[in-house]
């Protein structure tokens, strides 16, 4: 095992990786900006060196930077969290040029899976089923519209170096096609600096279900159950579980054994997720996989009692995966939250600033990971996400309401945060049924707002009246 | 290898921040890029010039010098303690990264106040290397 690792992140996730470290006796390497000296992370590791400015490309995204730091304090591996530099196949290669292991995949494979239309020739070759639409990238509009004829509207068009919903256009109906075409286009070139795009059959209100699996380099890749992940607004998640109500043993026993095709496929190691879309019908499709380490990977392990940062970094020094099962059952059910500074009565606009008041809830199976404290200024350079509220339940009821009670428990002042939104979802009748896509954010927010406003006005009145 | 594919990977190293390449070429051949860069002249770009006062009641100018890299630093010629008189263009020490050695250089007479690096020390971005006070 290492004795020393270095850590290419920041925030919760950073932390996250430190606490297992810890355990472990693998000693610490923290890199921060200057935005973040009075970080978490930067306390919690054994060591902490500056790499550049606040701005990310100056400082996260560094790899010089990154590389000196990792060399001069004699580090061994290098984690690269999520977000950054963990999905970035070049760097991934120069990290293991310089004779450092990088805890992840093969570069090879993060630059396959990055592409997302050669993935999915990729599955389509290796017989995992994906929605119909084109082979590869389509080269012009004509070949395109041809192509979504062919498949019938609607359909979405997707940039091949896309993620996060950007360079994805829904188009209803023919007549919109070329506009909207060239608009995609537009937007992978400014967004990815590659214009190219594929077409793709859209599915109404799907349910959004993820695999996680890790694999040694032994060959051994093993499935940890899925994630139901369709509570999202413009495609970023907001609340996980495992768990998924829509799957049973025999779907469960089906996804799992597809994703580890999948992986297979491309001589997988490490931890990864593989994205379906699943139907009404419980027809599933390969949307994407991601070769990292994911924001709601904690629901996976509630559930499946290990820990992905531990495994990860088993395998990655050449251990061979402790699991003898292809495919672990999840015990109980798992729930997260995201807590955002988002203001959900501004549609979710990010409101960064100091955490005034700062108290976690606790109690039986409630974890928080968070790189937040009392006096935390939460910066605009970076993502908005606080914290991730994690509880465990015997069924999904008491995981539910142990979420609810979590939620109210939560104390953050000085910011807005999306707790209110949350705590809506939780005992929303649609959500509660287990029957929801998707869609669910867009049709119930208004709804949320109205009983969001109204109980603002009556704390008002009530302070008011005092 | 095409004079269009050697300015590209240039143009690559530059984007990157690396200062050398090796490649591999096949078994027997292999080419090493080096990119012709100034050294650090750490003084005037990052370094804000304060009045500072003496026992003697005479103000002078003090520069702090401070690291925009990241890596092991070493004195140069010799290792400076307070006191010691600097030239200017005088290479004070280095600074040793994954990928390059930046030179320390000052860019104007003086005298060290304060040394505030141990030589094999990792630096940081923004570190704090030299106070010197100014002629």
């Amino acid at each position: 095992m290492f004795s020393k690792i270095l850590i290419a992140n920041r925030g919760e996730i950073a932390v996250r990786i430190i606490r297992t470290c810890k355990r472990m006796g693998i000693a610490t390497v923290a890199v921060y900006s200057e935005a973040d000296q009075n970080a978490l992370h930067v306390k919690m590791a054994d060591e902490a060196y500056c790499i550049g400015p606040a701005r990310p490309d100056l400082s996260y995204l560094n790899i010089p930077n990154i590389l000196s730091v990792a060399h001069a304090s004699n580090c061994e591996a290098i984690h690269p969290g999520y977000g950054f530099l963990s999905e970035n196949p070049s760097f991934a290669e120069i990290v293991e040029k310089c004779g450092f292991v990088f805890i992840g995949p093969e570069y090879r494979a993060i630059e396959r899976m990055g592409q997302k239309s050669v993935a999915r020739d990729l599955m389509i070759r290796s017989g995992v089923p994906v929605m119909p639409g084109s082979q590869g990238s389509v080269e012009t509009e004509s070949e395109a519209l041809e192509i979504a004829r062919q498949i019938g509207f609607p359909v979405l068009i997707k940039a091949t170096s896309g993620g996060g919903g950007k360079g994805m256009r829904l188009v209803e109906r023919e007549e919109d096609f070329n506009n909207l075409f060239r608009m995609a286009q537009g937007e992978a070139e400014s967004s990815f600096a590659d214009k190219r795009v594929y077409v793709e059959k859209y599915m109404r209100n799907p349910r959004h279900i993820e695999v996680q699996i890790i694999g040694d380099r032994h060959g051994k890749i093993v499935a940890l159950g899925e994630r139901e992940c369709s509570i999202q607004r413009r495609h970023q998640k907001l609340i996980e579980e495992s768990p998924s109500p829509a799957v049973s043993p025999e779907l469960r026993r089906q996804l799992a054994e597809t994703a580890i095709k999948a992986a297979k496929s491309i001589n997988y190691y490490n931890a990864g997720t593989i994205e379906f879309l699943l139907d009404s019908d419980g027809k599933f499709f390969f949307m994407e996989m991601n070769t990292r380490l994911q924001v709601e990977h904690p629901v996976t392990e509630m559930v499946c009692n290990y820990d992905l940062v531990e495994l990860q970094l088993l395998v990655a020094a050449g251990e061979h995966l402790p699991i003898e099962a292809d495919l672990v059952e999840p015990y109980g059910w798992a729930v997260e939250c995201r807590i955002n500074a988002e203001d959900p009565a501004m549609s979710f606009i990010p409101c960064p600033g100091r955490i005034e008041k700062y108290l976690v809830p606790g109690g039986p199976w409630v974890r928080v990971d968070s790189a937040a404290y009392q006096g935390y200024l939460i910066s605009s350079n970076y993502d908005s996400m606080v914290a991730k509220l994690v509880v465990w339940g015997r069924t999904r009821d008491e995981a539910l309401d142990r979420m609810s009670a979590a939620l109210r428990e939560y104390e953050i002042k000085g910011i807005e945060t999306t707790i209110p939104f949350d705590i809506y979802v939780m005992r929303h009748p649609d959500f509660r049924s287990g029957n929801f896509s998707t869609s669910f954010v867009d049709k119930h927010f208004s709804a949320f707002l109205k009983e969001h406003n109204e109980d603002k006005s009556q704390e008002k009145a009530a302070v008011a009246a005092a | 290898m095409e004079a269009e594919q050697i300015k590209r990977i240039y143009e690559a190293m530059h984007e990157n921040g690396f200062d050398h390449i090796e490649l591999e070429l096949g078994e027997d051949h292999k080419i090493r890029m080096q990119l012709d860069r100034p050294p650090v002249v750490a003084a005037p770009a990052v370094s804000v010039p304060e009045l500072a006062e003496n026992g003697n009641g005479v103000q002078r100018t003090q520069v702090e010098i401070r690291s925009d890299k990241v890596g092991s630093f070493s004195f140069a010629d010799r290792q400076l303690k307070t006191g010691d008189r600097i030239k200017k263009g005088e290479i004070l020490g280095s600074i040793k990264g994954i990928s390059f050695q930046d030179r320390v250089k000052c860019s104007l007479d003086g005298v060290i106040a304060t040394v505030a690096v141990e030589p094999g020390s990792i630096v940081d971005y923004g570190r704090l290397l030299f106070v010197v006070n100014i002629d």
